[in-house]
């Protein structure tokens, strides 16, 4: 399967072509059709997706399934996967199907909601299988798009200025890019992504409107590419966009931003910030750590006052997500397998708490946590994997929360043990405000009467939230679907993480190491580095 | 075998959870019984055989990332053989009784039906829980340590939060998430630096690197500290949240919203076991400070006081066993705190044994209706005599009756005299006369209960002290129990007579005498203090106030900051959280897209102006190529 990248990330545009060439109408029958083509051609391209985490080769150093064309301009059509983007790959594909399932009762405009969907899925999983910068680039901004369609059209009240703020959002981000790109193509002369990282760009501190700037170049183009995806993330104080987002989007759109959007912009600094710019990312780590530790203990406390479910489960993702990206920065090969983890673990705790939110919304017409009590009694089921889902966020062992914070946290002790502490407080304060919203939707007795007569959940919405929970417990009890895959590029990038800053460290400091302490004497002893390869 | 008896449980609870609707709930009920029998049975198997020297199987590769490795394992040795002896002959003893016991209903009141898979749940639970404690005692990486710490605590909120209906279970279930959770994180925080420090997990490869460990100092806040008191200090928080010592005391009274063998297994082989374990675990790196040690002596002594007084006043017999429970864990502590594990690991199994034997016994009295008021239940000593034997017996043990010097006694006199002696050996001898204090407070407060249910008569006109309809096999199943877990110390711990005898058989008996005057006195003698000093009962029966000076230490002033963040006018537009203390970045944002006036064009315009500015800069600063 030499294409298999390529049928991947545009099966769902063709399901879209095919809907938007051949189905006329608004009746019934043309929304099922609708429906069924997307959820078939979401399906098929998870089937595919399941082939290639299958087929992918642990052992195997850079990139696989390589496609590489010649495209329009002199650019270069290229794709392919290694241990970063392969399981975002996987994500994608996943709760892509689950997207469209949880939007069957969507009556307005189906044939356009379908297909927005279908092209989003597209756009996304070009982004994170591109290898060439302006292929992602187009990717990655195009993908906002339909999404901006599927806020502004089929959000609730207020969507047209959440649907813009996420385009403005994203205008400000992409001008960042663009303008990385472009200094990246003049100073490499290339925008092939595997050329990139073996390229040197410049390190030696620039004076930029009489500040010094330590790292040069590299700092200034890794302080554009990182605030241009920290806006996607979100990362205090870009933020904004993203909680009103959230609050007027479809559930679908909700789900897409807060597990996939998210995702895809971590993948993008771990792609770009990280392995072309190692010693700007080094000299900003401290700087993104700060943000990150605002916004992570800023959101988790905004998370225990909130009201309506899915502002919580949105102050919840934001929280997590700031988590993975502090063990992203952290440099270290846990750092960066439990960041990666925790991406996936929160993308799917964030759509198995929206789906959530979308069943009780389906019910009650509200996510309002003072409009429910006592609802455990009527929903067993629901009861269940709500309560496993919420544990999984919390970091229930056997499910996939667990091993993503321990590795996030180890890779974290080592150099920034403030940063641990920081965590632990977050994860008490999303524990208290998961847990309390539990209590007040599913606990207590059954005293309201419009809940009297609620059904558990049916057979459509078994099909979405089972499979969360069912990849939530296979992804704990054996993270090493995982570790295995993202090992060896994670490995590379701790190495070269450390590498920079052995040097760095003895280039600006050389009377330092008479100050090394004991324990970073003994940590050196210990560990054994091995290099996969040099720059 | 191993994997049959780690297993056997978790199959256990997962089908009464989930398949009692399948199956039937009393199909359910039966099957999870039979498997913690099945791994009560292979438990006690090798807990026999077990050797001093460690033998370790592994299953299965779990987390690996670089250099930190952890596989899901079975490790075992004598000393680990203890605590899993006891959880699997607690939780087997806990699903029978549950099994046979009529189900109580999920109201406030008291009235009503129980919920339809009410009693598979707590088979459910108490089959988690008793997965949880087996996974960490036979952990042999932190990594599974961590693990089952963490299941304890989801096994604790779902017991005692059982009672869906019941708001006073479902508001404990969450302050005993909380609070555990706290514990938890401590707990990952101590392992994260450890991994820093000695770049393993591994319990032997810690100890292995112990001797580095201990040369490497820290500064903190000006003070040079030893990593191995950083560690022992965070071991030491991690085990006083889990076993609800101090401040941390109130969950363990929550823990008492659990119907009865929920509660029994949750108070006695639950949370404050794992803390034990952990303890023991971790005696190589206690054995090589002293500075938290001694905080965690300090500590557990006061709870002792604190926990001991409170159980004096308790008017719902589960309360009491709980604080009780609290109590012995200062004890377990401390020990552990001065040195002496082995002593500590006889008295947690001793004084657990013996307060899961009484609160069966009490259990089996009152039909399992609510309330559980003391004040309603009496003179069920001549209706059952087994049951007055069992409870006896136990309190027998807790009172630690024994003949001092002759090292001949019940299991809790031979466990409290060891206790005792380390304390008498201790840098600071006086924790030997407050613990003393305590053990005669911690009497009292046991045969109070026993004297009240089983000798006095009922206090109350509405007394419903009533035989539960148990069945005759279940009531000589608590007293034969209730022997084995007071004479069990005559075969198995080796008998030193030591001075410190003599104080712990006076402190029973003393406690013994004031309670027979208390119950003598009958409610009259309350009703005196309370009109005396109305303060003192409130305090005693809410545990001193510590979940109270929790709350308003930690939970009020994050939940009034978090509300001030969270509270500004783009709040209430639904425009989602903004920072109270940072609102100058929505402000700026506003502005900003004032500058957009909605249209797709302005968007091109935008990214043009900053393509341009940026291409601009990179020329004139003569960086491009």
């Amino acid at each position: 399967m030499d294409n298999i990248l390529s049928i991947i990330t545009f099966t769902p545009a063709l399901a879209g072509r095919i809907l938007a060439a051949f189905l006329r109408g608004e009746d019934e029958m043309a929304q099922r059709n609708a429906r069924w083509v997307a959820l078939f051609a979401t399906s098929l391209t998870l089937l595919m997706s399941l082939i290639l985490l299958v087929g992918f080769d642990t052992d195997l150093p850079g990139f696989q399934f390589v496609e590489d064309r010649a495209w329009m301009f002199g650019l270069q059509y290229k794709l392919g996967i290694d241990g970063l983007n392969v399981m975002f790959v996987g994500l994608t594909a996943f709760i892509m199907p689950l997207v469209i399932a949880t939007s069957w009762d969507v009556t307005h405009r189906v044939k356009e909601y379908m297909i927005s969907l279908l092209l989003l899925e597209t756009f996304v999983l070009g982004a994170l299988v591109s290898l060439d910068l302006v292929l992602f680039f187009l990717f990655l901004e195009a993908a906002m798009v339909p999404l901006f369609l599927l806020i502004g059209i089929w959000g609730g009240p207020g969507r047209e200025t959440a649907s813009f703020g996420a385009l403005v959002a994203s205008a400000l981000g992409a001008v960042l890019l663009l303008g990385a790109t472009i200094v990246m193509f003049t100073e490499a002369g290339t925008t092939d992504i595997d050329r990139l990282m073996d390229h040197q760009f410049g390190a030696e501190d620039v004076s930029v409107l009489g500040l010094n700037v330590p790292g040069g170049l590299q700092t200034l183009l890794c302080l554009a590419v990182i605030t241009g995806f920290a806006i996607k993330l979100p990362i205090w104080p870009l933020h904004s966009w993203h909680a009103t987002a959230q609050a007027r989007a479809p559930v679908a759109a909700a789900v897409v931003l807060s597990a996939i959007v998210t995702a895809l912009a971590a993948y993008g600094l771990l792609r770009l910030a990280l392995p072309i710019f190692p010693v700007g990312a080094l000299h900003l780590s401290p700087l993104f750590f700060a943000f990150a530790v605002v916004t992570a203990l800023y959101a988790a406390m905004t998370a225990l006052s909130q009201t309506d479910f899915r502002k919580v489960t949105a102050s919840v993702s934001m929280a997590l997500v700031s988590v993975a990206a502090m063990g992203l920065f952290s440099g270290s090969q846990q750092g960066l397998d439990g960041a990666i983890l925790l991406l996936l673990s929160q993308g799917l705790v964030a759509c198995g708490l929206l789906l959530s939110a979308s069943v009780l919304l389906h019910r009650t017409n509200t996510t309002d946590l003072e409009a429910f009590g006592g609802l455990s009694i009527r929903m067993p089921l629901f009861s269940v994997l709500l309560i496993l889902i919420i544990w999984t966020a919390i970091g229930l062992p056997g499910s996939a929360g667990f091993a993503a914070v321990f590795l996030t946290l180890a890779g974290l002790s080592g150099d920034r043990p403030w940063a641990v502490l920081v965590a632990l407080v977050v994860l008490a304060l999303i524990a208290g405000a998961l847990l309390a919203a539990f209590r007040k939707i599913m606990r207590g007795d059954l005293i309201k009467e419009s809940l009297k007569s609620v059904e558990d959940l049916d057979l459509r919405e078994r099909l979405t939230l089972i499979p969360v929970a069912a990849a939530i417990v296979v992804l704990g009890l054996y993270p090493a679907l995982v570790t295995e895959r993202v090992g060896g590029a994670t490995e590379a990038l701790a190495v070269l993480f450390e590498e920079i800053k052995e040097t760095e460290m003895q280039a600006s400091r050389p009377s330092e190491k008479l100050l090394q302490t004991d324990s970073t004497a003994f940590l050196d002893q210990g560990r054994e580095v091995a290099v996969p390869f040099s720059r | 075998m191993e994997q049959t008896l780690l297993l056997a449980p978790l199959a256990g609870a997962v089908i009464a959870a989930l398949g009692w609707r399948l199956i039937g709930e009393s199909a359910a009920r039966w099957t999870a019984t039979a498997l913690i029998l099945l791994a009560a049975g292979l438990g006690w198997l090798l807990a026999l055989n077990a050797s001093p020297n460690a033998t370790v199987r592994y299953f299965q590769t779990w987390i690996e990332s670089g250099s930190l490795s952890s596989a899901f394992a079975f490790r075992l040795d004598l000393v680990m053989a203890v605590p899993l002896a006891l959880v699997i002959s607690l939780s087997a003893i806990a699903h029978v009784i549950a099994l046979t016991r009529p189900a109580t209903p999920d109201a406030a009141a008291g009235a009503g039906k129980p919920l339809p898979g009410q009693e598979a749940r707590l088979c459910a639970g108490m089959g988690l829980l008793t997965f949880a404690m087996l996974l960490l005692i036979v952990a042999d990486d932190l990594a599974q340590f961590l693990a089952g710490w963490i299941a304890v605590g989801f096994a604790s909120y779902v017991l005692t939060g059982l009672f869906l209906r019941r708001p006073a279970a479902c508001k404990a279930a969450l302050r005993v998430a909380l609070t555990l959770r706290c514990g938890e994180l401590v707990l990952i925080s101590v392992i994260v630096f450890l991994f820093a420090l000695a770049d393993t997990i591994r319990f032997d490869d810690v100890f292995e690197a112990l001797p580095d460990l201990e040369q490497m100092r820290f500064q903190i806040l000006g003070l040079q500290v030893q990593a191995t008191e950083l560690i022992v200090a965070g071991i030491g928080l991690a085990s006083l949240i889990m076993a609800a010592q101090v401040v941390f005391f109130g969950w363990i009274m929550d823990a008492a919203e659990a119907p009865l063998p929920g509660a029994v297994l949750l108070l006695t082989a639950g949370p404050i076991v794992a803390a034990s374990v952990l303890l023991m675990r971790m005696t190589p790196v206690l054995d090589l400070t002293s500075v938290a040690n001694g905080w965690l002596v300090a500590a557990a002594m006061a709870t002792t006081l604190i926990a001991s007084t409170s159980a004096t006043v308790q008017t719902d017999p589960v309360r009491a066993i709980a604080c009780l429970a609290g109590a012995q864990a200062g004890f377990v502590l401390a020990a552990f705190g001065v040195g002496a594990p082995e002593a500590a690991m006889w008295y947690l199994v001793s004084a657990m044994t013996a307060l899961a034997a009484l609160a069966l016994a009490i259990g089996a009295v009152g039909r399992g209706t609510e309330p559980r008021d003391l004040a309603r239940l009496g003179a069920m000593g001549r209706k059952t005599p087994l049951l007055l034997a069992a409870a006896v017996f136990a309190c027998a043990s807790l009172g630690a009756l024994g003949v001092p010097g002759s090292g001949f006694g019940f299991t809790g006199f031979l466990s409290a005299s060891a206790v005792f002696a380390a304390l008498a050996n201790a840098p600071s001898p006086e924790w030997l006369w407050a613990g003393g204090l305590a053990f005669t407070l911690c009497s009292l407060a046991a045969w109070r209960l026993v004297l009240r249910v089983f000798v006095a008569a009922p206090r109350s006109s509405e007394a419903t002290a009533e035989l539960s309809p148990v069945s005759g096999i279940v009531t000589v199943l608590v007293l034969a129990f209730a022997v084995a877990s007071a004479t069990m110390g005559l075969f198995l711990i080796t008998p030193e007579p030591v001075q410190s005898d003599i104080l712990v058989v006076l402190a029973g008996l003393v406690g013994l005498g004031l309670a027979a005057i208390a119950a003598r006195a009958g409610a009259g003698l309350s009703r005196r203090l309370k009109n005396a000093a109305p303060w003192v009962p409130a305090a005693l029966v809410n545990g001193w106030y510590m979940s109270s000076i929790l709350r308003k230490a930690v939970a009020l002033p994050l939940i009034w900051i978090a509300d001030s963040l969270a509270r500004t006018p783009r709040d209430e537009e639904g425009q989602g959280p903004q920072p109270g203390m940072l609102r100058l970045a929505p402000v700026l944002a506003q502005q900003a897209s004032r500058l957009q006036g909605g249209l797709l064009a302005s968007y091109g315009v935008a990214l043009a102006i900053g393509v341009v500015v940026l291409v601009l800069w990179i020329v004139l600063m003569g960086r491009a190529s």
